[in-house]
């Protein structure tokens, strides 16, 4: 379409930031693969409800290596996905190392804008350790991306019960209440649509005021998935 | 959602059976519901409405619709439980959202059609304001369009309410008057600003502005200050520091050259007399609240003109203005830079409309009184044998006399046809006279 035909909108960052390594084999990763064609057949009615912001949507695998499913962001129209396998070890390391070009501007090699983007939701899952021993070196690095710092992000931690495992996922939020302790594969199914649904959904419609005061966004849409997730089982946070 | 297909609620002794679900919004479920003979819409509150909500609501279901072009509550329903919501016509599938349009998924059929959408937006919006309420939370979700017609409908009628009256405003700010924005104290109560008419015009001439331009009037270079754009960006954009993108007294916030290219291309292209009346508003009237914003009537008088006005280029098809405002008349088509050779031009007192097939005359051009801005009594149209003669379809009560150059007079019944022939003078009835002019 030309674009002289419509508004000019912010662009929107949707990420999927995937452990597939050996672990997630089965029924964890089918109900990744679920939910994100759950997600994406709700995408295009999100789209459509908003002049606001441009949708636009990656997703990042990591086990062994990491790697971008598509090597740039895709519309809503052309995000199509591939059911994606397991293999490897969990290499933190590298998908940090991914993230933070990704969140650089596109003259350095990323996909951020100069000007005129809104703050991206990033959705990490996981159901286990690094077996990169530096991850946390490669962690700073990406928080120290200003795009980064401003994104929404989750994790979800998938059967994950010890502290020091949660512990890598707090870290990457930066917020223990984004951090999000799922059960089983139906929960996860559910909660990674409710989170990439909710999120986008108030992230791609223009900022609200209310009495004078402008409405922070991470927390409106915190307390939306919040609410969101009162009616899923096994899944705490 | 809480209802399910087949469920059924009883009001005033109606019982209505949920057919299926229409959709969710932020605030409600939509539900498409029958009484047996009639289907209806039914929005259904996700929370129970505090006590004032309630009450405004079944308020406006009392006083009415403004207009048809409102789809309006019309009866109230709530529940043992106290939760609540109200019944409305259900929207016809002919229209689409404004937000459509604004994407570039839905353009009006011609710039002739988009102006009947924006006189008819301000029609409604003037009387809605006549009956005392305002509007309150205007954005781009609240309006669909018919693109081959021009025909609006307004939704999301339930937050409407008296002047100046509290209901916890929640509104996009891209859409809001800054004060509003900003929750000014008024100056002689000393309370919060509320909205209200005045604030009302300013979001109605930020939707004119979307409408025409395709761009939001106060969004330009000033964007680079804010690497991603958050409520606090907006805060200052939108309501702490609203720069209008072609003020005349402040030129940093111009639209971006190869980002904002809708804007470039179609900002150029408007009559002065809409530039200055965006003007007016945007810049003194982001203080001078009551004074300095344009007005519904003002809005009316000056679309209507640019309607008017409109000419449909021979060469490339698109239309244009013929520019009698303008320092000068313009024969040279904007897109395609062809010159139009002949026009054919229209004057009724002050009215002057350039004649071509498919263009109307509305009530107002006949009658100067008249508030009638899109209520067609006439239309332009050609000979089935011989399309280049062209004529006038009036739906007038009265005869009509026409004079051509060599004072030959002819009494045209009513509901005929008045020959379009240059100098032809037009008694359309004792006190209105036309000419036209061909160039």
């Amino acid at each position: 379409m030309n674009n002289t035909d419509g508004i000019k909108k912010q662009k929107l960052n949707l990420v999927f930031v995937i452990d597939n390594s050996g672990s997630m084999e089965g029924e964890k990763i089918g109900a990744v693969n679920n939910a994100i064609r759950d997600v994406m057949s709700i995408m295009p009615e999100i789209q459509d409800d908003t002049s606001d912001a441009e949708i636009a949507i990656s997703a990042l695998t990591f086990s062994e290596e990491a790697k971008w499913v598509y090597s740039e962001p895709k519309s809503v129209q052309d995000f199509i996905w591939k059911d994606i396998g397991t293999d490897g070890g969990t290499n933190y390391s590298e998908a940090y190392d991914c993230l933070t070009k990704f969140f650089s501007k596109k003259e350095n090699g990323g996909q951020m804008p100069d000007f005129g983007g809104v703050a991206p939701v990033v959705i990490l899952m996981s159901d286990g350790m690094p077996t990169s021993y530096d991850w946390e070196e490669h962690l700073d690095k990406l928080k120290k991306k200003g795009w980064f710092k401003a994104a929404l992000k989750y994790a979800l931690a998938i059967q994950i019960d010890t502290k020091e495992a949660m512990d890598v996922l707090t870290k990457f939020t930066g917020n223990s209440e984004t951090v999000l302790k799922v059960y089983t594969a139906e929960a996860l199914r559910k909660v990674i649509k409710v989170i990439a649904v909710t999120t986008t959904k108030i992230g791609s419609s223009g900022d609200l005021v209310k009495d004078g005061n402008a409405i922070p966004k991470n927390e409106m849409m915190q307390a939306e998935v919040n609410k969101d997730l009162s009616d899923v089982d096994d899944v705490e946070w | 959602m809480r209802l399910n297909k087949n469920d059924t609620f009883t009001v005033d002794g109606v019982t209505y059976k949920v057919i299926n679900t229409l959709g969710e919004g932020g605030q409600g479920e939509v539900y498409l519901v029958s009484d047996g003979g009639n289907t209806y819409a039914f929005k259904y509150y996700k929370e129970i409405p505090g006590s004032d909500f309630k009450f405004n609501l079944k308020n406006n279901i009392n006083k009415g619709s403004p207009a048809s072009t409102f789809i309006w509550p019309k009866k109230y329903v709530e529940f043992d439980d106290e939760s609540c919501g109200y019944l409305m016509d259900v929207r016809s599938s002919d229209y689409v959202s404004f937000i459509s349009y604004l994407t570039g998924k839905n353009p009006f059929k011609d710039l002739k059609t988009k102006l009947t959408w924006c006189i008819e937006l301000v029609e409604s919006f003037k009387l809605l304001h006549e009956k005392g309420f305002s509007y309150q939370d205007l954005n781009d979700g609240s309006f669909f369009l018919n693109p081959n017609n021009g025909k609006l409908l307004i939704c999301d009628n339930d937050n409407v309410s008296a002047d100046k009256t509290n209901l916890g405003i929640l509104g996009k700010m891209r859409y809001m008057a800054p004060e509003i924005v900003r929750g000014d104290k008024d100056r002689m109560t000393g309370e919060r600003q509320m909205p209200d008419t005045h604030s009302d015009r300013f979001s109605l001439a930020i939707i004119l502005f979307l409408t025409l331009c395709l761009g939001n009037p106060f969004e330009g270079e000033r964007l680079k200050n804010h690497v991603i754009v958050d409520e606090k960006a907006e805060y200052e954009m939108f309501g702490k520091n609203p720069i209008y993108i072609y003020s005349e007294h402040d030129k940093s916030n111009r639209p971006i050259n190869g980002y904002h290219t809708a804007v470039l291309k179609y900002y150029p292209m408007l009559p002065s007399y809409i530039k200055e009346a965006f003007h007016k508003t945007f810049t003194d009237g982001l203080k001078d609240r009551e004074n300095s914003r344009t007005t519904e009537i003002e809005w009316l008088r000056l679309l209507s003109q640019y309607r008017d006005e409109l000419i449909t280029c021979p060469h490339c098809g698109k239309e244009y203005i013929y520019g009698y405002n303008e320092k000068k008349v313009n024969s040279t088509c904007p897109h395609c830079h062809n010159k139009t050779k002949e026009m054919c031009l229209l004057t009724i007192g002050r009215k002057r409309i350039l004649l071509e097939p498919g263009k109307y005359l509305y009530t107002v051009h006949l009658n100067k009184y008249s508030s009638e801005y899109n209520h067609a009594i006439g239309k332009v149209i050609q000979n089935k044998n011989n399309p280049s003669l062209w004529g006038i379809k009036l739906r007038v009560d009265n005869d009509i006399t026409v004079q051509d150059r060599n004072g030959n007079t002819k009494v045209i019944a009513k509901d005929g046809v008045i020959p379009i022939i240059n100098k032809l003078s037009i008694q359309f009835d004792s006190q209105t006279k036309g000419e036209i002019d061909k160039q």
